[in-house]
């Protein structure tokens, strides 16, 4: 980290003292210009000159977001202290490696620890710091892998340049390899961008953010298809279900296709994978084995969020690790299980249908800040590596910090889940006593081996919190998910009041040629479920009496259809 | 002054120490600040209110007006980054955006920079700071000091700068 405060430190700044006669090189250069004589901010003053001191730190970023890396770095970040301190924002590095390589893709290097680089994880009050990650409170701070974004920029900036020497031996010889960046600490800088930047991104999580827990829970022995349905989905409700996952491939600790970052790395064969942040001006993307040494050393407010809808085309492994072992432990998620009235968008077909299933990959603190599922569907979130904080808020209820413009159409809110967490948390605890019970917020933890039901409607929240408790080899605090969206009998008529009435909100299938267009969703939909139904009309449907047993215990079983096509038919009606 | 006979409404725009700019309300308009003072989003009315923009002087102002009532009859082009040249001609190919912003001194660029904000006009703030930008780009850190009058680094913070760059510099 490079030393900077927030600006309201500027308040207790006192002036550089001279010690045992020597003098420091800020007393110096202080004493230097008696032009201007010390002030608490004059390392700010004199680092920018008279013409940029004008301007507030955001501005300054805007200025330098549009010059290249070498003027950011060989220029203005070696100008001054301050300079220094600005030019080595992350996010400015971030968006120059992006819009450079973000096309063509580009190279992580390997980020080994430095002595120097030394991170600690920061509080805003001292008091609270003995209160958090009960290993690492007094002794020496953990030594961790603090890549940057301007590491990623000279590693690949370098081997362009390589490439050209050597491909023109005439040209001067190729540049010295970048060495990894240390951080120098600057004293003297108050700043809320910069510093905010930081404390974003290396917050401790406060044991209070993660105590409740809320949401309806069952053991996974307790869930029958039926109790799932009646009680939980067919009421809009979330259900965590412990243990649901746990026989799957992917999680089972005897099985060798258990996923860890070796495993995950090797399956994926150099494919690679898309990445996003709410702030990122663009897309990126890495092969598993880059993204994974990004996460394990990110240090940005709102880190880069593997978010793949394609992991299954690319690598079936990856899908046959879960996807068998769902339909046994889970089967009321069977995929593509139309005739019980479930997952009903598959009538359109792998390719015609919005996308539905992603891979999830994320360092620890990254995540999704509060959003609604599109489409109106229900899904479901199964976490494979690490932890997930969840905090839910119910359909029609704002969560704090999330401002929807007048129509609705829009909706504002804080990028970094950080900035959520420290900004409206308070706001959030009261919210929890809301005289009006259905208003209330629900709370949990997700872990590895259970997988949460999200209803559709509901505003939620994730945060990815790691492995604290668990010392594996997968990365610091890095976390993996699977999850799917779907249409059921329960919440088709909405999705298809949604699919008529709101056609500029659908998404999922604006990308991609081979997906049913927006505007004709609607209309595909309903004119491929009617022609399953009549197909299934035309064939016989009676079950006999053992199998009809097995049909009410591992599918929906009949009356999951007939109550599909009830609804499919109403809603014919209205659209009328 | 011109007088569009269907520029609309006028008001008057007044500087720090007094002086008055008149402009159409719909020029006006596109400083995020002026809209808020004058409340009313409907320009049907007359507007008989001076916005007094207490922050910015004279000279500046009248630079500013010129700017907004320009903007009104031919809008500045958005800045795409990637930025498609190194230099300011390369990246705004309109003419008179281009003559704008050669016509100012350096202490004027700045005082623009701190008007666009404080007015909230984002395309004169984007025209700005991309001037800055520009001059800065490809300079070392000595010619940045110049250009930005900043007193130099001691030789300990030179070296130290010098040895985390090498692999910018050439040498």
């Amino acid at each position: 980290n490079y030393g900077a405060l927030p600006y309201g430190n500027i308040h207790l700044a006192a002036p550089p003292q001279l010690v045992d006669g020597a003098t420091t090189a800020a007393a110096a250069s202080a004493e230097a210009s008696a032009a201007a004589p010390w002030h608490p901010d004059i390392v700010r003053h004199r680092g920018l000159g008279p013409y940029l001191r004008l301007l507030n730190d955001e501005q300054l970023l805007a200025i330098f977001s549009y010059v290249d890396g070498t003027t950011l770095a060989g220029g203005i970040a070696s100008t001054s202290q301050f300079l220094y301190v600005a030019g080595h924002h992350e996010e400015l590095w971030r968006d120059l490696v992006l819009r450079r390589w973000g096309d063509c893709g580009f190279e992580v290097p390997d980020p080994s620890v430095s002595e120097d680089a030394q991170g600690e994880e920061i509080d805003e009050k001292e008091e609270d710091r003995n209160r958090n990650e009960p290993g690492k409170e007094g002794g020496s701070p953990t030594k961790q892998n603090n890549g940057c974004w301007k590491d990623i920029y000279a590693h690949n900036h370098y081997i362009q340049q390589k490439s050209q020497s050597q491909t023109s031996p005439s040209n001067k010889p190729a540049p010295p390899a970048p060495k990894r960046h240390v951080p120098i600490s600057m004293n003297g800088i108050y700043s809320d961008t910069f510093f905010r930047s930081f404390l974003c991104r290396s917050f401790a999580l406060r044991p209070s953010w993660l105590a409740a827990h809320t949401v309806p829970t069952l053991p996974h022995a307790e869930v029958t298809t039926h109790r799932f349905i009646t009680e939980y989905e067919e009421k809009n409700r979330p259900l965590l279900i412990k243990g649901a996952s746990q026989s799957w491939p992917a999680l089972h600790t005897e099985s060798s296709h258990k996923w860890n970052a070796a495993y995950l790395t090797k399956v994926s064969q150099g494919k690679t994978f898309r990445a996003t942040s709410g702030a990122a001006p663009l897309a990126a993307k890495f092969t598993m084995d880059d993204y994974l040494k990004y996460c394990s050393s990110s240090t940005e407010e709102a880190p880069l969020y593997l978010f793949d809808r394609t992991f299954a085309a690319k690598c079936p492994q990856l899908l046959q690790d879960f996807d068998g072992a769902l339909k046994e432990s889970c089967p009321w998620w069977s995929r593509g299980n139309v005739e019980a009235g479930h997952d009903l968008f598959s009538v359109l077909g792998e390719e015609g249908r919005p996308d539905y299933q992603w891979l999830i990959v994320g360092p620890k603190r990254s995540g999704s800040c509060f959003h609604i599922d599109p489409n109106c569907t229900h899904a479901w979130n199964a976490p494979i590596i690490g932890k997930k904080r969840w905090i839910f808020y119910p359909p029609g209820v704002t969560p704090p910090g999330v401002f929807p413009s007048p129509s609705g159409d829009d909706v504002c809110m804080p990028i970094s889940i950080g900035e959520w967490f420290l900004t409206f948390w308070d706001a959030h605890v009261e919210r929890r006593s809301d005289p009006d019970v259905r208003k209330r917020p629900l709370e949990c933890t997700a872990c590895p081996g259970d997988v949460l039901f999200v209803p559709h409607g509901w505003w939620h929240m994730v945060m990815n919190i790691g492995d604290d408790d668990v010392g594996t080899d997968d990365g610091r605090g890095m976390s993996v998910a699977l999850t799917r969206n779907y249409v059921s009998a329960s919440n088709l008529s909405d999705v298809l009041r949604f699919l008529d009435t709101r056609v500029s909100h659908i998404s999922g299938c604006r990308d991609r040629a081979e997906a049913v267009p927006p505007k004709e969703l609607g209309k595909e939909f309903r004119k491929a479920l009617l022609s399953v139904m009549e197909e299934e009309d035309s064939n016989t449907t009676d079950c006999h009496d053992g199998e009809e047993k097995k049909c009410d215990e591992s599918s929906r079983g009949g009356s999951g259809r007939r109550k599909w096509a009830d609804l499919l038919e109403k809603s014919e009606e209205r659209a009328k | 002054m011109d007088t569009d006979s269907d520029a609309g409404p006028t008001i008057k725009l007044i500087s720090r120490v007094g002086d008055a700019f008149e402009l159409p309300y719909k020029a006006a308009s596109l400083s995020q600040t002026v809209k808020d003072a004058l409340g009313v989003e409907d320009d049907e009315n007359e507007h008989s209110d001076d916005v007094e923009i207490v922050k910015v002087d004279t000279p500046c102002l009248e630079k500013v007006v010129e700017f907004l009532k320009h903007y009104q009859k031919d809008p500045l082009n958005e800045i795409k980054t990637p930025l498609e040249g190194n230099t300011f001609e390369d990246v705004v190919k309109q003419t008179w955006y281009q003559e704008f912003v050669k016509g100012v001194d350096q202490p004027m660029l700045f005082d623009l920079v701190t008007a666009a904000n404080f007015m909230a006009i984002q395309p004169l703030l984007d025209l700005t700071c991309l001037q800055v930008s520009c001059q800065l780009m490809g300079k070392s850190a000595e010619e940045i000091r110049v250009i930005l009058n900043i007193p130099k680094l001691t030789p300990e913070e030179e070296a130290k700068a010098r040895e985390d760059h090498r692999w910018i510099f050439d040498d």
